[in-house]
Order: C-alpha cells, then sequence, then structure tokens
C-alpha cells in the first residue's frame, strides 16, 4: 500500500505558534513525503488548521524551521507557499460557478490572456484543460462546460487540478469529503490516490475516522497544540486512532438506543411535490422512535424535512398528529403543533451577529405563552444552566456572539433552542456535520436523550455513524422516494449502504 | 403588541454585559458635544435658550421621518418614498380641511391612505422580492405626482384652527412640534425595544432566512415596518403644514436624504438586524446644529449638503470597518 520515497517535500521542526495567551502549537514537528497521504487528526482547535496554515505561509509562526526540499525558508506570504508548491483545497467549493472549467483552471495565469489585449487565450486553455484532466484522473469533461453545473467531485477535482497546473507539489484537503456520500467519497479517494502514485505529497484532514483509515498511509495526531504522535495506518485500530485524539477517555460511542413505544406518533401520508423531487413519501413515527433518513447527497432529504415543516410546499399528501389531521402551511403552523425542524448550521439556524441568548430565544419568545413552565426557562439564569448542562464550551457570557463558538458548540446551543419549545417531533438535518468527535457523541447523546424523553425524532445524516449509532429504523432516500425503511442496526450497516447507492 | 422581556433593549443592565465606550452611538455623541462646545465658543447667539429651541424644532420633522425610516433599514430594507409621502399626506389633509371635512375625519382619511402606501410597499417587497429600493423610488413618484395632482401644483393653505394649534402651536412657550418629537421617540422606543414586532424585526434584518425557520411571520413584520414608516413620515408632513400654514407638493422631499443619514450616522446598520432609536434622535440632532452652527459662522447653505455627504459616507465606513 505504502509507495511513498523518503524524498521530504516539505518538513516543519519545533514550530510554535501562540495568539495571545492560547498556545496555538507547541513545539511540533512533521515531514511529508513524496507520494505520501497523511492524515492529520484532531479535534477542532487542536492545532491542524494552525499547522497548515504555517507550512502555507498564511501565519508566521514564533519559533521553529521550515523546510522545502530540504533547504530552510522564510515564508512571509501564501504566494510564498505556492511558489514552493504548497497549495490548500479548502472545504467549500470555491470555483466561480459561471465560469468554465478552463476558466477556473488557468485564472490568474500568465498563459490565461493576453498580456498586451487581455484578450483570454481560450482554444489553449480548453486544450490544456481537457489534457490535464486526461492525464492525471482519465476524466473527460468539455472544458467549456460552466463549473456550477458539474458534480460535486469533479469541482473538487477542477480545484485539485487549478493546483497541479499551477506547480502543486503538496496539495492539502481540508475537510473536502463532508456532506459527500458514499459513493462520491470512494470517487474522491481513487483520485487522491492517483495524485500520491504521482509524487505529491497530501495531507488529508478530515473529522471521520473511518477515513483515515481508508486513505491515509500515515496519520499524526493533534491534541491541544502537540503532536501527540505519528504512525504508519498499518499499526493502527480505529480505536487507537481516537485514543490519540482525545486521549485517555473513552469517546468511541456506544450508548443504549431509545426503546421506542407502540404509540404512532406521527403519519406522513402520500407526501409529493408537484416537481416530482419528492414522491409517494409514506412513514409513520412512534414516540420515543428515532427515524434516520439515509441515501446519497441531494436525493430530497432536505426536501423531505421542510414539507413536513410547512417550509416548501406540497401538491399531495396528509400528515397525522395522534390520528388527528394537521393543516401545516408554515414552519409557524408547524412550531405550534409541536413538530420543530433544525436545519443545517448555518444560513438557516444561525444569527451571525447575534449573541448567544438572542440566539437561544428567538424560538421561545414567538411561541411560548407568559407563565408556562417553559416560559419560565427563559431567564438568563436557566438559559446559562441549561446549555452547561449540555457541555456547551468556549463563552464567558451570554451576551458573546454565538460565532465565537466552535461549530459543536454552536449546534449545542441550536439544539437548546429547539428543546427549549419542548417539541413532540424534533427534525433534524446533519446534526453532526462538520463537527469533532467528543462534540459528535455529546450531540448524538442529546438526540438520544430527546427519544427517551418520548420525543418522536427524525434525522437525515450522511454519515452512517450517526445512523447505525442512533436510530431505531432507517428509511433510505433515492430520488425522492423513500425505497425501504429498515432496522438501523449495526448489523444492517452493509444493506443501508448498498440499498441507498 | 404584546410587551416582551426585551432581549435586545439597549438599557439592560445584565452581569457581564459592559458599556462599549467606542460604539457608534456613543461616538456620535461625543462628536455631538464637540461640536456644540465649538459652536458655543465661536457662534455668536448660538447658544441660547431661543436658538437651542430653534434646532430642536427644526430637528423635529428629520428626527420623526429618520425614527420611520429607522424600522425599515432595521428590516434590512429601504423606503425612499419618505421623500414624498409627507408632502402627499400633507396636501391630501390640506385639500380635505378646504373642503371642509372635520379634523379627525381628515386625520383619518390621509392616515388610511398612507397606510395603503406602506402596505403596498412591504407587500411588494416580501411577495415579488424585488429590492425595496427600486419598488420605493416607484412609490415616491407615485406620491409625488398625486401631490401634484391633488394640490393643483400650488400651496394649499390651511386655516383650521384646531389643526393649527395641535401640531403648530406652542404650549406655555414650549413648541409642540418638539413634543410631537419626543412623543414619537417614545413609542419608537418602546415598539423596537419591548414589543415583540421590535424584537422580531432585529432577527429578520439579521437573516431572513434564519427567522423564516425560526417561526417568525417574516412578512407580517416586514409589511408593519413600512407601514410605521409611511406613518410616520405623514406625521412629519402634518408638522410641516402646521408650522407653515400651507402645504406644498414639495414640502419636506429635501429632508430624505437627512433623514436616512440621521439614521445611518445613528448606528442602525444598513445591512440590517440593528436598529438604534437614540442614535436617530443623535444623529438629527447633530445634522440640524451643524447647519444651524455652520449657518450663523455664514457658511454657505449649499456647502451645508457637501458636509452632510460627506458626513455620511465617514459614518458608514466607521461602521462598516468594525465589521
Amino acid at each position: 500500500m505504502s509507495v511513498h520515497s523518503d524524498e521530504v517535500i516539505v518538513k516543519v521542526e519545533g514550530v510554535s505558534k501562540r495568539f495571545g495567551a492560547i498556545n496555538a502549537l507547541t513545539n511540533v514537528s512533521l515531514s511529508i513525503r513524496k507520494g505520501e497521504i497523511i492524515g492529520l487528526a484532531g479535534h477542532n482547535g487542536a492545532g491542524k488548521s494552525v499547522l497548515t496554515k504555517i507550512m502555507g505561509g498564511i501565519y508566521i509562526p514564533d519559533e521553529g524551521k521550515i523546510f522545502y526540499g530540504g533547504q530552510e525558508v522564510k515564508l512571509t506570504s501564501p504566494k510564498d507557499a505556492q511558489e514552493r508548491g504548497f497549495f490548500v483545497v479548502p472545504q467549500e467549493l470555491n470555483l466561480a460557478r459561471q465560469l468554465s472549467v478552463a476558466d477556473n483552471i488557468f485564472i490568474g495565469q500568465k498563459e490565461y490572456a493576453n498580456r498586451l489585449t487581455g484578450i483570454v487565450n481560450k482554444r489553449y486553455i480548453n486544450d490544456e484543460s481537457r489534457k490535464l484532466l486526461k492525464q492525471y484522473f482519465n476524466i473527460d469533461v468539455d472544458p467549456s462546460t460552466p463549473a456550477g453545473e458539474l458534480d460535486t467531485v469533479t469541482q473538487r477535482i477542477v480545484q485539485v487540478v487549478r493546483c497541479l497546473r499551477a506547480g502543486a507539489k503538496v496539495i492539502v484537503f481540508d475537510e473536502t469529503t463532508a456532506g459527500l456520500s458514499q459513493m462520491e467519497r470512494e470517487k474522491l479517494f481513487d483520485h487522491i490516490r492517483i495524485l500520491s502514485q504521482k509524487g505529491l505529497g497530501i495531507i488529508f484532514i478530515t473529522h471521520m475516522i473511518s477515513e483515515i483509515m481508508d486513505i491515509c498511509h500515515t496519520v499524526s495526531a493533534l491534541r491541544g497544540g502537540e503532536v501527540i504522535g505519528t504512525e504508519k495506518v498499518e499499526n493502527l485500530t480505529p480505536a487507537k486512532v481516537i485514543e490519540m485524539i482525545v486521549g485517555s477517555e473513552d469517546h468511541v460511542f456506544s450508548s443504549e438506543k431509545s426503546s421506542p413505544k407502540s404509540h404512532t406518533l406521527l403519519s406522513v401520508k402520500n407526501l409529493s411535490t408537484r416537481d416530482g423531487r419528492i414522491s409517494n413519501v409514506n412513514f409513520d413515527l412512534r414516540k420515543g422512535e428515532i427515524l434516520g433518513i439515509y441515501g446519497l447527497r441531494d436525493q430530497g432529504q432536505t426536501l423531505l424535512l421542510e414539507l413536513i415543516y410547512g417550509a416548501a410546499k406540497r401538491s399531495s399528501g396528509d400528515f397525522e398528529m395522534d390520528q388527528e389531521k394537521l393543516n401545516i402551511k408554515s414552519p409557524i403552523d408547524a412550531l405550534r403543533k409541536g413538530i420543530s425542524y433544525l436545519p443545517e448550521r448555518g444560513l438557516k439556524s444561525v444569527f451571525a451577529t447575534k449573541s448567544i441568548r438572542e440566539n437561544m430565544l428567538v424560538q421561545g419568545l414567538n411561541f411560548l405563552k407568559k407563565g408556562t413552565p417553559n416560559h419560565k426557562k427563559m431567564d438568563d439564569k436557566s438559559i446559562d444552566e441549561s446549555i452547561r448542562r449540555i457541555n456547551t464550551r468556549g463563552y464567558s457570557s451570554l451576551e458573546n456572539r454565538i460565532t465565537n463558538l466552535s461549530g459543536g458548540n454552536r449546534q449545542k446551543i441550536l439544539l437548546a433552542r429547539t428543546m427549549l419549545l419542548d417539541p413532540k417531533v424534533l427534525m433534524l438535518l446533519e446534526p453532526t456535520q462538520g463537527i469533532d468527535i467528543g462534540a459528535k457523541n455529546e450531540i448524538r447523546q442529546l438526540i438520544l436523550q430527546a427519544a427517551k424523553e418520548d420525543k418522536a425524532v427524525i434525522m437525515a445524516t450522511a454519515e452512517i455513524d450517526d445512523i447505525v449509532g442512533v436510530c431505531n429504523r432507517v428509511a433510505i432516500i433515492k430520488e425522492g422516494k423513500i425505497k425501504t425503511i429498515m432496522d438501523a442496526t449495526e448489523e444492517n450497516r452493509d444493506r443501508i449502504l448498498e440499498a441507498s447507492s | 403588541m404584546e410587551m416582551t422581556r426585551g432581549i435586545n433593549s439597549p438599557g439592560k443592565n445584565v452581569a457581564g454585559r459592559k458599556i462599549n465606550w467606542m460604539s457608534q452611538e456613543l461616538i456620535l455623541l461625543y462628536i455631538t458635544a464637540a461640536f456644540f462646545i465649538i459652536f458655543a465658543l465661536t457662534a455668536d447667539g448660538f447658544f441660547s435658550v431661543n436658538n437651542i429651541f430653534t434646532i430642536l424644532r427644526s430637528m423635529s420633522i428629520i428626527a420623526i421621518i429618520g425614527l420611520g425610516i429607522t424600522f425599515v433599514i432595521t428590516a434590512g430594507e429601504i423606503d425612499l418614498s419618505i421623500g414624498t409621502v409627507p408632502a402627499l399626506g400633507g396636501c391630501l389633509l390640506a385639500v380635505l380641511l378646504v373642503k371642509g371635512i372635520p379634523l379627525p375625519l381628515t386625520i383619518l382619511i390621509t392616515l388610511c391612505a398612507v397606510v395603503v402606501i406602506g402596505f403596498i410597499n412591504g407587500l411588494i417587497v416580501v411577495k415579488a422580492r424585488i429590492p425595496s429600493i427600486i419598488i420605493t423610488l416607484a412609490t415616491y413618484m407615485i406620491a409625488q405626482g398625486i401631490a401634484y395632482i391633488i394640490s393643483n401644483q400650488a400651496p394649499v393653505i390651511v386655516t383650521n384652527a384646531p389643526f393649527l394649534n395641535l401640531f403648530g402651536s406652542s404650549f406655555f412657550g414650549f413648541p409642540l412640534i418638539v413634543f410631537w418629537m419626543l412623543f414619537f421617540t417614545v413609542v419608537s422606543y418602546l415598539l423596537m425595544y419591548k414589543t415583540k414586532f421590535g424584537v422580531n424585526l432585529a432577527y429578520i434584518g439579521e437573516n431572513r432566512s434564519a427567522a423564516y425557520y425560526a417561526g417568525i411571520n417574516v412578512n407580517t413584520v416586514i409589511i408593519i415596518a413600512f407601514i410605521i414608516c409611511s406613518t410616520f413620515s405623514l406625521m412629519g408632513g402634518m408638522l410641516g403644514v402646521a408650522q407653515a400654514a400651507n402645504a406644498t407638493p414639495w414640502m419636506i422631499t429635501p429632508d430624505l436624504m437627512t433623514a436616512i443619514a440621521a439614521t445611518l450616522i445613528g448606528g442602525t446598520s444598513l445591512a440590517g438586524g440593528k436598529g438604534n432609536i437614540l442614535g436617530t434622535i443623535t444623529g438629527a440632532f447633530f445634522l440640524t446644529m451643524l447647519s444651524n452652527g455652520l449657518l450663523i459662522l455664514g457658511v454657505d447653505q449649499w456647502v451645508l449638503y457637501l458636509i452632510n455627504g460627506v458626513i455620511i459616507i465617514l459614518a458608514l465606513s466607521y461602521s462598516y470597518s468594525r465589521k
């Protein structure tokens, strides 16, 4: 499996970096060899991104040395590092969606346009782009296609080719698999392996232990700004990697699942949209049950939840709660009937310039009646207690902006806000996406807790670990239809993956 | 409207909350104080009870219209029709009074007219999703056209004594126009910080999508903000009519930018999400005092436009640089 040579492309030695009182990195050494895929593992804030930013010339280290090709260098800007072959493929798909594939690969480079007239060398960049895509990845893409029309993995590849064209020797993949389906992930991994075979060094950053085991040759685990260890993957087990990341604490998620009551709480009948992106969806949900929605990307997961929530328009479909028909036309209707929905963390859920308190209270203000026990939970002391109880860390006051918190802690606040209304049905979209393993397990625990309090939960997620670890049953969604519903047991893991593809 | 506990109340004293001495509204206050002192020392007759009342009187209309648009800007929208709605309201009111319609009924009819304008502004913004700057520019022109038509393009003289007394006179030497400004300030303060409407408005302005998913009735709240804005504009128009004892179809229109400027330098964010009632009042005072002081010092009135423009640029640069 190991294809890398001993030739080191980039190396850091004894690097430290402080931000104010915080030691972001302490005496870190790491080297990346030709053809090596090295996984950086660690919690949010463990120092992974600071480390890559130091190698990439974005931060200047307080102490320590950086070597490129065996020579010590002083980097002062990202451009310095790029000239030496260090490139980052960021988490977001940062292509200009309206511009062509070739434009995206060549823009900013001197061959892109005639220097005098500014006219784009269209034929040249198209030919070159086609060649590069074929030669490296054996993909045939028309280089004049607008980048936004490509599927996610191919867009990633365009990002990569852009780096290659600019002379990449080391490429960092920073959380580039978030939101990808199993199949897409494997496709991306095949492409990354090709890069490694061509002698590039790869730094792979992910929260998913299974991905590290799958693709990396070597793992470096960081904790609190220090490298805890660097090991060959063949000498490791997933449990060992987790131990390296979290220390001695036992963080493997194994919690008893909830036991649903026999009482059916919510029935969804014959749910469809006019354009057919959701068609004829039926399921029952019992009290205390967690139903997973699992499928490839964009099979209608978001739309399904938003239809039930009244945030999208259905052409047919009935909802019944406790045998009573619900007339849901807007989120307001859904919330009044006890159906809550927590969208993906971000634009649909976070008030970025508002405080933790304001983010906590937005729903309670509108939906809790004065004098009810839950309304009384809206004062500062109760909020503070309730979010401390779920281990929210990283704030000194409820006045702090919510965006000062890490992704995992933000998600806890959002969950707490949803729980403040004491909903009967809780719908979650990708509740653990992009957060570190410690927080992930805490969120899973909170979801299980909700089910144990007799709430019914619908959870759409692309993470199979969430499905088999938390859900009672799983509905496989494909092209807007529920293909099958099965028990979400560990034994069914492979069947679930198979059914979804 | 149900009172809430005012989670975005600026004055709420919570453990751990510190006053930000460099916030935009406080900086505006320092600058206002500095200019006040400079004018008091250099401009003859500036620092007199008479002149202070002149400033308060002349700022009132700008302040009330500015308060109205503070709500719209907090929602992340803009309302340019405040440039002509006061004239439309004023002309309609004057024409009806001339026709002998009783004052209460006249006010009710004009109020209905401007509420309809605000409603239409808001409805088109939320339903057709056309940028409010375009829609309200169109309603600006419509209101202007109607004002010219109903006034027959000439001043309409108002002699209705109860009206002039209620909005234009003084009470033991205290100009009622200033009283109305204070009254609307208090109303705005309560609306913005102590009602569910005001709190929801700030959420909507900050992130409309998240507000929708959190279950806020986004469309209704935005429409109400536009209606408040039109209603406050009408109040500005009525005060203008009472001051001059006539209504013209071009009255108050030049105050459009000053009212928006007062709001923006007062710390209300053009991006939405943060409305500052007391900041708007301070802004209106500052701009009015500045022109008053400079006029006393002999600066040409047209130069004041230039100065106001520069002030808006500086204030916006400051507030954006801190994001």
